[in-house]
């Protein structure tokens, strides 16, 4: 229990000691996933309205392939990614694996599953009637779509808050290819399993506070655009 | 409404304008990501032009870095925080540490996903010159390994000297016994131990537990479990004063009580052949391994001590070693003499070595073998002109004293420290002024 009180105490400290190490490892950790989250975003949120809207066959079987995805373990996901920017990989040539663009590549394959499928899901559950009166009114087919997505952004803004839950939280992926290389590639994950490691428990603990604590702060503002809109 | 499209147009603005973003080359996109252009908005970042290779190269690696592949050991300890600054230095180079296992740490050179690699698996190493991966491996340093356990000690193991029998009492006591597991340089050393002894530990054996895990947290678990352990002796004493249940039962206090060859534990130096991959920073690597082995940095590495003031690694290369034998300069004095001298490790020990037992501003009273200061003032024969002192430490680290303080102060030495470097002693002085691993003295 000591280390327990004593890593929160230290949580407060560590965030008022304007300590440069930390804020570079808070600030890298909120970069990696915040451009992470924004790529998948971008990309998983028309698939997965495309997804939800359409009628094609294979749809149940994309459908299970992206639900399969949400449960991919973050470290096959490293792996493949190492496999993929490694010297020796199709991709080494970018010279990527060991930097934050690895990071992020890893992080963008474990979150584009969560945001596209559950878009999909938000966007199935939306009125079909709501098409239809649309488009009699003369939408436009990108103003269909617009108006179901708009519809459905309750459950898109959970699509994107799940996967940046997913992803802030993660370190088996970006232990692997970033390589937790101090004021390099260590984020707040590799920063606390390092810590574990070497036994420093109460820092490792501050750590996690402080994870969490961002992770908290993210959601409510993204919880307060859902509700202003 | 309004906020949600601003979102959406943000992160289209913002994916744009990332051209040094990874573009979603590998991301998996499934087949219907270009449905028949019928339903949603295009994904606008499919779209956007990949940047050439070298241009993202260019930008993501501002300024040269080199990729070090190593053990946790190395880097846990803190010895590569504490010699690796005078490398990027020198060479105008940062240095990326990956510290993971030796078993991962080589697989990572055998990719050709490092530039240089420092381990400590020698049969490993061996396969890995066979095979091609680097042109030569080097001795670096060396330390040893210990068998730790619980302090009521079932498998009453104290008390021997050798590993193996260590660890055949264990086998017969059935004692709770953590293995690493993980196919690093430690679980290497362990397994050849076992294999000596013929015994081949599996999972069916309820005493044996193979952890998968680094040595922090082998050495972690052992401490909660009241366990046995072979640990290397750098992460033991690091972390020492985290494992109150444990002590090092075989190997004894320091290396030069430890009589098992089989515990000795020599880390190899290895730069990846750039010839077999595309990308390796040759010409760095190979700077880097002439500066690890160098006199210098090997003094240094000599030097390191963990907080507890123990000493984890020995210098062992074959520079060192000869540089040691034929008795390069220890120690020069220039300047404002009129005799410039430069006094091997036996001259200096010739000399007439007194013993004092002296107080240091921090660490408090301690015995000190070495030479009067003086007396090599007086050797050098100080110029009348002369006001100050200046040593200057392997490092680059550089005190000064004044010419008076020195020689009112009889009693300050240059001692005959670890690993044959020498350090100033400077009673009554700041402890600036006590300059480990003391290379040179000038007077001005």
């Amino acid at each position: 229990m000591d280390e327990l009180t004593r890593g929160f105490f230290q949580a407060i400290q560590l965030i008022f000691s304007a300590d440069p190490a930390l804020y570079e490892i808070i600030f890298l950790s909120l970069r990696v996933t915040g451009l992470a989250l924004l790529v998948s975003t971008a990309i998983g949120v028309p698939v997965g309205a495309a997804l939800g809207l359409s009628n094609i066959r294979a749809r149940g079987f994309i459908t299970a392939l992206l639900y399969t995805g949400m449960g991919l373990p973050p470290v096959v996901v490293g792996l493949f990614v190492y496999l993929m920017l490694s010297r020796s990989g199709p991709f080494g040539v970018f010279g990527w694996l060991f930097t934050p663009s690895a990071m992020i590549v890893a992080q963008i394959i474990i979150a584009f599953p969560l945001v596209s499928g559950l878009t999909m899901a938000a966007v199935q559950g939306v009125d079909p009637a709501l098409r239809l009166q649309v488009r009699s009114l003369g939408a436009t087919r990108a103003q269909e779509v617009w108006a179901v997505l708009r519809e459905a952004r309750l459950g898109v803004i959970a699509a994107i808050v799940a996967a940046f839950g997913g992803i802030i939280s993660e370190v088996g992926a970006v232990m692997l290819v970033g390589g937790n290389i101090e004021g390099k590639t260590r984020v707040l994950t590799t920063a606390i399993v390092l810590n574990t490691r070497t036994g420093e428990f109460s820092l490792a603990i501050a750590l996690g506070v402080i994870l969490l604590a961002l992770a908290f702060l993210a959601n409510v503002a993204m919880l307060r655009l859902q509700g202003k809109s | 409404m309004k906020k949600f499209l601003l979102i959406a147009l943000l992160a289209v603005v913002a994916i744009a304008s990332f051209a040094c973003a990874p573009a979603p080359a590998p991301t998996p996109v499934p087949p219907t990501a270009a449905p028949k252009a019928t339903d949603a908005p295009k994904p606008t970042v499919a779209t956007t032009a990949a940047p050439t290779p070298t241009s993202i190269r260019a930008a993501l690696t501002s300024g040269c870095h080199l990729i070090l592949s190593t053990t946790t050991s190395t880097a846990d300890s803190g010895l590569l925080k504490f010699i690796l600054p005078d490398f990027e230095k020198k060479s105008n180079c940062k240095v990326d540490v990956i510290a993971v296992g030796t078993g991962q740490a080589m697989q990572i050179g055998q990719r050709g996903d490092a530039d240089v690699l420092l381990v400590h698996d020698r049969a490993r190493e061996d396969q890995f010159v066979k095979d091609g991966n680097t042109k030569e491996r080097f001795d670096v340093m060396y330390n040893d390994f210990v068998a730790v356990g619980p302090k009521n000690d079932p498998a009453k193991i104290t008390g021997m000297t050798m590993g193996a029998d260590a660890l055949k009492a264990i086998a017969n006591a059935k004692a709770a016994f953590m293995s690493r597991g993980d196919g690093s340089g430690t679980h290497a050393a362990e397994m050849r131990i076992w294999a000596s002894i013929g015994i081949t530990p599996t999972k069916d054996l309820q005493w044996y537990n193979s952890l998968g895990q680094g040595m922090g947290e082998t050495l972690l678990s052992s401490n909660e479990k009241g366990a046995y352990t072979i640990a290397d002796r750098g992460t033991w004493l690091s972390m020492t004063s985290k494992l109150p249940n444990l002590v090092v039962l075989v190997g004894g206090n320091d290396i030069s009580q430890n009589k098992d060859k089989a515990l000795f534990n020599p880390y190899g130096l290895m730069a990846v052949n750039p010839d077999k991959f595309k990308g390796i920073n040759a010409e760095k690597a190979n700077e880097f391994v002439k500066w690890m082995l160098s006199v210098e940095t090997q003094k240094m590495i000599g030097s390191f001590k963990d907080l507890t003031g123990q000493i984890l690694f020995y210098p062992n290369s074959k520079e060192y070693k000869s540089g040691a034998s034929t008795g390069n300069a220890a120690l020069t004095m220039i300047g404002a003499v009129d005799k410039e001298q430069k006094l091997t490790l036996a001259a200096l020990k010739g000399m007439s070595v007194v013993k004092l037992n002296l107080e240091h501003p921090k660490s408090g009273k301690q015995d000190y073998e070495g030479v009067r200061l003086n007396a090599l003032l007086d050797l050098a024969q100080i110029k009348a002109t002369a006001t100050k002192l200046v040593f200057t430490a392997g490092d680059g680290f550089m005190a000064e004293v004044t010419l008076a303080d020195a020689r009112k102060c009889a009693d300050c030495l240059v001692v005959f420290a670890a690993n044959d470097t020498l350090t100033t002693a400077m009673p009554n002085m700041a402890s600036s002024a006590w300059v480990k691993n003391l290379i040179k003295i000038e007077i001005k």
